[in-house]
């Protein structure tokens, strides 16, 4: 019977040195695995919340003064897209990087509506209060660039984050403490569509706001 | 073998020279055609077809069919490509189970072969007739790998996977080898083996192959898990080749494999025909395929191009068979 | 010896058959031949991007040819190394997977040949010469908002989803979800594959009507599904009562938005960045090198009030 059995150990043998060397698979703990694949992948909140506090907040000081801005817009609107705003690929829709110093004029559920020239009685920029969309933080500053990203729905997830943490963190509270004849000091973000309704008022998406 | 015999074993051999001279000789493809880069990019082209077709003429060889074969190589390639890729977590024992090229290549071929077996047992122990076995089979491995991928192709598998579908050996890629070497390997089989002769022998006739004491049944089950288990190596060629493995890969190869086997001389009723038949019914395709394209004939011309030649060659094979008789 | 004939007779009218096809072609001297390469011929939308990239080349001077992937990488890759070996001078690409067309590219590359995608991306930064693609994310982003606004902030609503295995599908739908999901009050209470196909739309949408008669809205992620929906809802009389949102910017749909009778779609500029791709390949031939590598193109959204402005694909001039 040990005879027959032979061959049989012999070919278990030599399978099981063949696996030694060309094993077919290993075993890892899951929680080590889990992490290993979590830190591979692109964190596009961690992403936001960095770049915000390293990158776009030291940036404020480059936008482009409104007081500069909106008399070019009101001039000559080719003009001052050409001068001062950032498009993104192909598209007739542009953003501004701008800043500067308004006084209230309106508060209504959906914006706070400013003027910005001394006198005006007309809404010049618009702030948007409530749920926060599309790209003006992302695109307007111009220190993203969609080809560092192979993936766009990173890209894209950055812009959700981003406009999350300016309603986590610029928007709470600012209805209350923004009444009519308040002065407010805005940096911020304004996307153009149609021009026959984004330029006047611009709608700023504000990285900084402070009631004054 | 008389004279006869070998004349019609020769039919796609002619056919296929037949090509090639004209594609060598006009001036549109003179210069293209004939040159290594393109010979190896029409093999590189077939080396798919092929695994899948030498399983397929098994089968059509025991006179049955196998449509599922195009769902078991997406399934075959995704099941690999996943568990080399993401591994297996096994939340009960708090592991992930890591597999390496070798793993993931046995495990795809043996989801192959195992629904394959599928195939062979709802034929066998069920008696549907093959058609719907595997017609339902299409769907179900299809299913499963949809569910096993969630819909999204798995990519970015890395060199030592995609080596046996990307990477070269003397300048011959790896997919042609694998691929030449299983159609050597499976006609050296069909002919000299007591099994593969009984292949043939229960395709010419069920009823005598089982007086003369065949066991019918798992002669048949042989010959679908083994087609299943060629589909999970086409499966793992392609995945290696492009890279990703998507659970809609492979629609439609059931039909360019059965054309394949048709055109190389198969008879679809069983007990005629040989794998080196089918080698020469995919060249056919191959290099029909390509010439039709360094011609820039339009692709809706191109459908119906290849309609025809399959036509053709079935006509053919019966006009000369039945002046035999 | 009667066989020989026959077999001779048959190996000439193969070859003869094909001469029909190649006898229409023009013979001046060799132009330089583009690929336009395409995901598939089976959807009118790729139809119109394919022949406006070829009609554009061949304006510029270059001989085009169709090559159609049919949804499938394999034969994608068949046919890139087939253009490589017959002397194709630039690629215009539309390519099937995000990941999977990346090593197609890269082959191309390799052989010295640029690789221009068109509409959708591949997820590699490195290989293509450059990538015109839509906004789809920011378009539904647009779409939602709208959305929201014309449905209101209550209500129960249906998706109909494209191809499961396609980018373009989930980047629809994120941009969709990541407006309307933030509305408690909407809810979703069907989500299906109709596979960009507009019979399956109008089969899967009739489903759902049946099992959801207080039905107020669906996402189509395409137009061809819209459509699809659309034509369930006319059968089912409730054409009035739901509201049909779609994807693209076909024909059928812009016409419909005219009428009111489609709430709104998002124009996709097939027919621009196809003569995009088509002018980069030109002056890549000619002697450009420094392109950009993502160009986002962006998505229009088209409701009733602006529908007047687009048409036939594209911005009416």
């Amino acid at each position: 019977m040990m005879r027959r059995a032979i061959p049989f150990i012999v070919l278990i043998g030599l399978a099981g040195g063949i696996l030694w060397f060309f094993p077919l698979f290993s075993v890892v703990p899951l929680k080590r695995a889990q992490e290993e694949k979590a830190a591979a992948t692109f964190n596009p909140q961690k992403f936001a919340e960095t770049f915000w506090t390293d990158k776009l907040l030291p940036y404020l000081d480059k936008a482009v003064p409104a007081e500069t801005l909106l008399p070019a817009i009101q001039h000559d609107p080719a003009d001052a897209k050409k001068r001062f705003a950032r498009s993104l690929g192909m598209s007739d829709s542009y953003t501004y990087f701008l800043s500067g110093t308004g006084r209230v004029i309106a508060v209504s559920d959906d914006e706070i509506s400013l003027a910005i020239t001394a006198g005006s009685t007309n809404a010049e920029v618009s702030l948007p209060m409530g749920m926060l969309f599309g790209n003006a933080i992302r695109d307007g500053t111009g220190l993203l660039d969609v080809n560092a990203y192979p993936n766009s729905q990173d890209f894209n997830n950055i812009a959700n984050e981003l406009n999350h943490l300016v309603e986590t963190r610029v928007l709470p509270g600012l209805k209350e403490r923004a009444t009519v004849g308040a002065t407010i000091h805005f940096a911020g973000c304004a996307e153009v569509d149609d021009e026959s309704t984004d330029l006047k008022p611009l709608h700023v998406v504000p990285i900084q706001a402070e009631v004054k | 073998m008389n004279s006869k015999e070998m004349l019609k074993r020769l039919q796609p051999l002619i056919a296929l020279a037949a090509m090639v001279i004209a594609l060598s000789v006009i001036p549109e493809t003179h210069s293209t055609f004939l040159t290594f880069s393109n010979v190896r990019n029409i093999l590189l082209q077939i080396s798919v077809n092929l695994s899948l077709s030498i399983g397929m003429t098994l089968v059509i060889l025991t006179g049955g069919i196998d449509l599922s074969v195009g769902a078991i190589l997406a399934f075959g390639g995704a099941f690999a490509a996943g568990l080399f890729k993401n591994g297996l977590s096994l939340s009960l024992f708090g592991v992930q189970v890591q597999f390496t090229v070798l793993g993931a290549v046995i495990a795809g071929i043996l989801a192959g072969a195992t629904l394959g077996l599928h195939n062979g047992l709802v034929i066998t122990r069920l008696r549907l007739p093959p058609f719907v076995a595997t017609l339902a089979m299409l769907c179900i491995a299809r299913c499963f790998a949809m569910l096993w991928t969630n819909g999204h192709p798995v990519s970015a598998l890395g060199e030592h996977f995609d080596f046996m579908g990307a990477g070269s050996f003397i300048g011959i890629p790896m997919a042609v080898w694998i691929s030449v070497a299983l159609a050597i390997l499976f006609q050296i089989f069909s002919k000299r083996t007591p099994l593969g002769r009984y292949i043939y022998a229960v395709g010419g006739s069920e009823k005598a192959a089982k007086f003369a004491g065949l066991n019918v049944n798992n002669i048949k089950l042989w010959v679908y898990t083994l087609a299943g288990a060629l589909a999970g190596v086409a499966g793992l060629i392609q995945t290696a080749r492009l890279d990703t493995a998507e659970p809609n890969a492979g629609l439609g190869y059931e039909l360019d494999s059965i054309a394949a086997v048709v055109i190389g001389g198969t008879s679809l009723s069983g007990g005629r025909g040989s794998i080196f038949g089918t080698i020469l019914g995919c060249l056919i395709i191959g290099v029909l395929n390509n010439g039709l394209v360094l011609l820039g004939v339009s692709p809706f011309w191109q459908l119906g191009i290849k309609g025809y030649v399959i036509i053709a060659a079935v006509a053919i094979d019966n006009l000369s068979s039945r002046k035999k008789e | 010896m009667k066989n020989y004939l026959t077999k001779l007779a048959f190996a000439l009218a193969t070859a003869l058959m094909v001469f029909p096809a190649f006898t229409t072609r023009a013979d001046d001297a060799p132009k330089t031949k583009v690929a336009v390469v395409i995901s598939t011929l089976n959807n009118p939308w790729f139809v119109v991007l394919a022949e406006t990239a070829k009609a554009r080349a061949e304006e510029l001077g270059y001989d085009a040819t169709i090559f159609d992937s049919q949804n499938d990488t394999a034969k994608e890759a068949a046919h890139f190394e087939n253009l490589i070996a017959g002397g194709y001078k630039a690629v215009l690409f539309n390519p099937t997977d995000a990941n999977g067309s990346v090593a197609n590219v890269l082959k191309a590359k390799a052989a010295g040949v640029p690789v221009f995608c068109i509409d959708r991306e591949i997820n590699a930064t490195n290989a293509a010469t450059s990538q015109m693609l839509s906004d789809s994310y920011s378009g539904c982003v647009a779409l939602g908002q709208y959305f929201v606004k014309t449905v209101g902030t209550e209500g129960e609503y249906a998706e109909l989803l494209g191809i499961v295995g396609d980018n373009n599908t989930w980047n629809r739908s994120k941009g969709f979800h990541s407006v309307v999901d933030r509305y408690p009050g909407l809810k979703m209470v069907a989500q299906q594959s109709a596979d960009f196909d507009r019979a399956k739309g109008l089969e899967v949408f009739e489903a759902i009507l049946q099992k959801n008669p207080n039905l107020k809205a669906v996402f189509c992620g395409n137009d061809a599904m819209a459509m699809g929906a659309y034509q369930a809802l006319v059968a089912a009389g409730k054409d009035k009562q739901v509201k049909v949102f779609g994807f693209d910017g076909a024909d059928d749909v812009v016409k419909l938005i005219a009428e009111g009778k489609i709430a709104a779609t998002g124009m996709q500029f097939p027919k621009l960045m196809a003569q995009k791709a088509a002018e980069y390949a030109d002056e890549y031939i000619k002697g450009k090198r420094d392109f950009q590598q993502k160009i986002p193109v962006k998505v229009d959204l088209v409701t009733p009030a602006n529908v007047g402005k687009y048409g036939d694909f594209g911005k009416k001039q």
